[in-house]
């Protein structure tokens, strides 16, 4: 992708509830590259080819962020409400954008005073009650991202650039209200309802080697299943990449994808972050060009097999 | 608002549901009503409209049950040792009236245990009572006059409370309008579709939503309508609560709570149809509760939904306060909606979002 188009996709707010903005953009890219695209009714992006028959595999991130929201207005200043976790490294004032209802941009200083976030903008005109806030930092230099956006970014930016090669009967999906709760990890999956799921989640990777694929063993969301975990070993293996198992105590989308309904065999792919943060984050570009390389072949492999009777069997008869 | 719509309100008001026994709840709609609901595993009772030409299913869920107790003990010196069901502050509790209900359909009536102050000492009047530490004087001499009531564990016990207009007859006080009184409004809504055939509409009063939005789950997934509109309360701004909300100022529009955040899109339609038609309206994000949308909106394949509220002064305790006004707004903007919203506009206002404007 072109340096112009990522930084545009990572200036692009996203708050919880908000996302739409990001994911028109996100749309139209697929759109341009003959995609099809559809939504479930929580709004998170469904994307397939046009000669998907079923969904054997789906791919998914969320694509909502942290931020605020204008919950009250005392004389001079904005109250806010925090929505999802706001990092607890990031400063008591720093400098935020006020995405209004029909997302005109207002820029403001956000301050925390006594625990609580206010916001003082240039103007007041056109602010309402239930406006979001986003604060915003990306640069990008030399196939390096840093940016305090990674954590969903990294993710969205890896299906587009995945989207350029075949993903038949594989349907690439970009969750809302993830942050406040996974909650259209539900409706997502009970719309797509794939034989199996792989969920993206940038993670901090201790000792972080090139050409190395990371499957999660273990969050506090989910427990992955363990034979789909082997054969997606096996596939990075297979084309020479080294599979290394990732720990975290986080919690992402795969917490609901691989519990609803039915159930969904699930496993975590964790896209390498190289710092223990959970603000800014440094990431090398050559990791999405690495994960894309192995989700293409996972995508071709499971072509001629019947991945969901191999993992789990024949499935239950009422009759 | 008239006499007939006060007094559906205030009956529901005075009648006792406790999250899993609503019976008496679900009796009064369908006399009122004059239909037999139907029912979902969790006893959720659903009214439906026909559905005539009309290509969009709303369902409009409303929680009838509100909190309470469960007889946990009957000690031997013939009190009862209460369980409470659903979020209550002991500190409101002590020497209150409670009522409970047998097993028959008798209501006994008691009064909560309190130490008298001249018993306090100073430690423990600065503490607030625990939950483990709420018992029911029936005034009787032992256990065995309490079982000649016809008293059993697990009893019902609601507020012994009765609604009443206050100085300002825009005021009025009572029990349980958390969440009666929308369940009024839902019924005057449900009236008046069913005269009018302007929608297909189903009334889904939720059970158990005080304890966990559970009926709210199991209507959801039965009814699987296109559209949800969800109508509870929310707390007001008063002499000791600063919220933003306040008594008389109109229909609540909910953007969030600890739930739910509502589709942005819908929160536009909303808003407009309050401008255009000078409906009086103000803004809910309150994130410390949510409501019956938190598991309706995230079924299954999803569920676009609004939450309307009504400002309560006092809630969960056994007199809270309301406005008529703010139910008047409820009313006339859910006429509103209910006579404007199709399926190609709602799917209209999704795909738009935020971009969306209601002329």
């Amino acid at each position: 992708m072109k340096e112009e188009l990522i930084k545009e996709l990572y200036d692009l707010p996203s708050v919880s509830g908000d996302e739409h903005e990001l994911l028109t953009f996100v749309k139209q890219y697929f759109m341009d590259i003959e995609l099809r695209t559809s939504n479930d009714r929580l709004g998170s992006l469904i994307v397939t080819d046009k000669n998907t028959s079923k969904h054997t595999l789906m791919i998914s991130v969320n694509g909502d962020e942290w931020g605020w929201m204008i919950c009250d207005k005392e004389n001079y200043r904005y109250k806010l409400l925090e929505i999802g976790s706001i990092p607890t490294t990031l400063n008591n004032e720093v400098y935020a954008t006020i995405i209004t209802r029909y997302h005109n941009r207002i820029d403001a200083i956000i301050k925390k005073e006594n625990d609580v976030w206010y916001a003082y903008p240039v103007t007041d005109e056109g602010i309402k009650l239930g406006d979001t806030i986003v604060h915003h930092y990306m640069k990008y230099r030399d196939e390096i991202i840093i940016s305090n956006q990674l954590k969903n970014r990294a993710g969205v930016q890896l299906l587009m650039e995945l989207g350029n090669n075949n993903i038949e009967d594989c349907a690439l999906v970009i969750t809302t209200n993830s942050v406040v709760g996974q909650r259209a990890a539900i409706t997502s999956v009970s719309t797509v309802d794939p034989e199996v799921s792989i969920i993206l989640d940038a993670d901090y990777v201790k000792d972080y080697r090139p050409n190395t694929i990371y499957l999660r063993y273990f969050d506090r969301g989910m427990l992955p299943n363990r034979k789909w975990l082997k054969v997606l070993k096996d596939i990075g293996e297979s084309i020479g990449l080294d599979v290394v198992p990732h720990f975290s105590q986080s919690i992402n989308d795969s917490s609901f994808i691989h519990k609803t309904g039915k159930g969904t065999p699930s496993v975590v792919l964790v896209i390498p972050m190289l710092l223990n943060s959970n603000y800014l984050n440094i990431m090398d570009t050559k990791v999405v060009d690495t994960t894309v390389m192995f989700l293409k072949e996972v995508i071709q492999k499971l072509k001629d097999r019947d991945i969901r009777l191999e993992i789990i069997g024949e499935a239950y008869d009422q009759k | 608002m008239t006499k007939s719509n006060m007094d559906i309100l205030f009956q529901l008001s005075n009648l006792i549901g406790i999250g899993s026994d609503e019976k008496y709840i679900v009796s009064y709609l369908e006399d009122v009503l004059q239909e037999k609901s139907i029912m979902d595993g969790l006893q959720s009772a659903m009214f439906t409209s026909k559905k005539g030409n009309h290509d969009l299913h709303t369902m409009v869920a409303v929680h009838i049950d509100e909190v309470g107790f469960m007889v946990e003990n009957i000690e031997s010196d013939g009190s009862l040792k209460l369980q409470m069901i659903g979020g209550i502050w002991p500190h409101i509790l002590l020497n209150q009236d409670l009522v409970v209900t047998t097993q028959d359909n008798k209501q006994i009536h008691g009064v909560v245990v309190s130490k008298a102050s001249h018993s306090l000492t100073l430690a423990e009047r600065e503490k607030v009572v625990s939950n483990d530490e709420i018992y029911l004087d029936l005034g009787v001499y032992s256990d065995k006059e309490v079982k000649e009531l016809g008293i059993c564990i697990g009893d019902m016990v609601g507020f012994d409370t009765k609604a009443q207009y206050m100085n300002n007859a825009d005021f009025i006080s009572g029990k349980a309008f958390d969440n009666r009184s929308s369940v009024a409004c839902a019924t005057w809504l449900y009236e008046y579709i069913r005269d009018t055939d302007k929608h297909w509409l189903t009334l889904a009063a939720t059970s158990q939503e005080e304890v966990g939005l559970r009926g709210a789950r199991t209507s959801a997934y039965v009814l699987k309508p296109d559209f949800a509109i969800v109508i509870d309360t929310t707390v007001a701004k008063s002499r000791v609560n600063d919220e933003v909300v306040e008594l008389g100022n109109g229909v609540v529009i909910g953007i969030i709570d600890a739930m739910t955040i509502t589709n942005r899109g819908l929160l536009n339609y909303v808003e407009g149809l309050c401008e255009n038609h000078k409906i009086s309206h103000q803004y809910g994000l309150f994130t410390k509760g949510g409501t019956d949308a938190g598991n309706i909106h995230k079924s299954e394949k999803g569920i676009p939904t609004i939450v309307l509220s009504i400002p309560i002064r006092y809630m969960h305790t056994h007199r809270s306060i309301i406005n008529r006004k703010d139910l008047e707004s409820v009313f006339e903007l859910l006429k509103i909606i209910v006579e404007d919203l199709t399926l190609d506009k709602l799917n209209y206002i999704l795909e738009k979002n935020y971009e969306y404007k209601e002329d």
